[in-house]
C-alpha cells in the first residue's frame, strides 16, 4: 500500500503537474473570480443569464478540480516531506562520516608534526592506516545506523588480509571485535561472497542473501540461519607493493534486515553505489597500510 | 566492473515492503554521487546487475 502511495504521490508525473506550484496559484483564484461573476452579475448580463445550465457546469468542473489539485498537493507534499527528512539525514550521515575521516587524520598530522625529530621517518610516523582504518569501519557502522536506520547489532563490517599463495587468511580489521565471526579460513575456502570476489577481483553487492545462497555465492552461518534475510556487500582490494601483492576482502554484511528494496533495481543500484563510495576510502587506507606493512615487515606479507 | 546479484520478480517473498521515503532518499543521493563523478573516469562506474552468479562478459 505504501508503496503504491509513493508511486502515485511521488513519482508521477500526473501528479507532479497537478501539484505543481502555478497551478495550485492560478487555478483558485481563476475560480473566485468566475464565481464572484457569476454571483454579482448572474442575473444582468445576457452571457451568463441565458447559459446558466452551462455555467453551472463549468463552475462546478472547476471547482471539483480545484479541490483535487488541493487535496492532491496536499498529500504529495506530505509524502515529499517525509523523503526531503530521510535526503537530509542520509546526506548528513554520509558528510559526517568523510568529514570524520578527514578531522582525525588532519588532527594526527597537526599533534605528530609538532613532535617531529630532525631524522625522524616522517612517514612512520604520521601514517597509522590501523588506526584510520579503525575510525573508517566505525564511522561506516555510524553512516548505517544514521543513514539508513540499520540496526547496529545487525551489522557486521571486517576487512579480511590473505596470503593465497600459502592459503593463509585472517581477519586483520573486525568493527566489532567481540562478534563472533565465521572463520575467514572457511570463508575463503567455501562459497562466500568474499571468495567469490577474490576469485572475480570485482565487488559485488547481494541485496537479498537468499540470492547469494541460492547462488552459491553466499556461506551461510549460524548468524544468517536465524535471521534469514539481509544483504551483504564486499569488494576486494589487491595492492601491489614493489613486487609483493597485499590482498584484502572488506565486507559489510547486514543481518535481519536489508540495505535496500531488494526487488528494486534502481534502488539497489543507488545503494551499490553510496556503499562503494565508503568502500574507497577503505580502499585508500588500505594502500597505506599495505606499504607500512611491506616497509615494517621488510617484503613478507605475514 | 562492480557487479549487483538481484533476485528474479517474485523469486522469494517479501513480507515487508520496506522505506519507500527511504528508497527515494537514497536514489537521491546517489544520483547527486554520480553527477559529481561524471568528469570523472567512467569505465570503473560500469555496474552489471545479473540475476545469476558468474564471471561477467565485458
Amino acid at each position: 500500500m505504501k508503496k503504491l502511495f509513493h508511486v502515485v504521490f511521488v513519482n508521477n508525473k500526473v501528479v507532479n503537474f497537478l501539484s505543481s506550484p502555478v497551478l495550485s496559484m492560478v487555478i483558485p483564484p481563476i475560480v473566485m473570480l468566475y464565481y464572484g461573476t457569476l454571483d454579482i452579475w448572474g442575473d444582468d448580463w445576457k452571457w451568463i443569464k441565458d447559459y446558466k445550465d452551462f455555467h453551472e457546469f463549468v463552475f462546478t468542473l472547476l471547482a471539483a478540480f480545484t479541490f483535487l489539485v488541493l487535496f492532491i498537493k496536499g498529500i504529495s507534499e506530505t509524502f515529499k516531506g517525509a523523503v526531503t527528512k530521510k535526503y537530509e539525514v542520509l546526506t548528513e550521515s554520509l558528510i559526517a562520516f568523510f568529514n570524520g575521516l578527514v578531522k582525525k587524520k588532519r588532527d594526527r598530522f597537526y599533534h605528530k608534526a609538532k613532535s617531529l625529530k630532525f631524522r625522524e621517518d616522517a612517514f612512520k610516523r604520521i601514517t597509522q592506516p590501523i588506526d584510520q582504518l579503525e575510525h573508517v569501519l566505525d564511522g561506516t557502522k555510524k553512516f548505517l545506523v544514521d543513514g539508513l536506520e540499520i540496526d547496529q547489532k545487525n551489522i557486521g563490517i571486517t576487512i579480511i588480509q590473505g596470503n593465497p599463495s600459502e592459503n593463509k587468511w585472517w581477519y586483520e580489521l573486525k568493527c566489532d571485535s567481540q562478534k563472533q565471526h565465521t572463520r575467514a579460513r572457511d570463508l575463503m575456502t567455501g562459497e562466500s561472497t568474499a571468495k567469490y570476489c577474490f576469485d572475480h577481483g570485482d565487488s559485488l553487492f547481494i541485496p537479498d542473501l537468499r540470492k547469494g545462497i541460492k547462488e552459491g555465492v553466499f556461506f551461510e552461518s549460524s548468524r544468517s540461519k536465524k535471521t534469514d534475510k539481509g544483504s551483504i556487500f564486499c569488494k576486494p582490494v589487491r595492492v601491489t607493493v614493489s613486487n609483493i601483492d597485499y590482498v584484502y576482502i572488506f565486507t559489510i554484511a547486514v543481518y535481519g534486515q536489508y540495505l535496500c528494496t531488494p526487488y528494486d533495481e534502481i534502488e539497489c543500484r543507488a545503494c551499490e553505489k553510496i556503499l562503494d563510495e565508503v568502500a574507497d576510502r577503505v580502499e585508500l587506507e588500505l594502500y597505506l597500510h599495505s606499504m607500512k606493512q611491506f616497509r615494517e615487515n621488510r617484503g613478507n606479507t605475514t | 566492473m562492480r557487479q549487483i546479484l538481484m533476485s528474479k520478480p517474485g523469486e522469494f517473498n517479501y513480507e515487508n515492503e520496506g522505506d519507500q521515503s527511504r528508497g527515494v532518499a537514497v536514489k537521491m543521493l546517489a544520483k547527486v554521487i554520480q553527477r559529481t563523478k561524471k568528469n570523472q573516469n567512467t569505465e570503473s562506474c560500469v555496474v552489471i546487475v545479473s540475476k545469476k552468479s558468474g564471471p561477467v562478459d565485458s
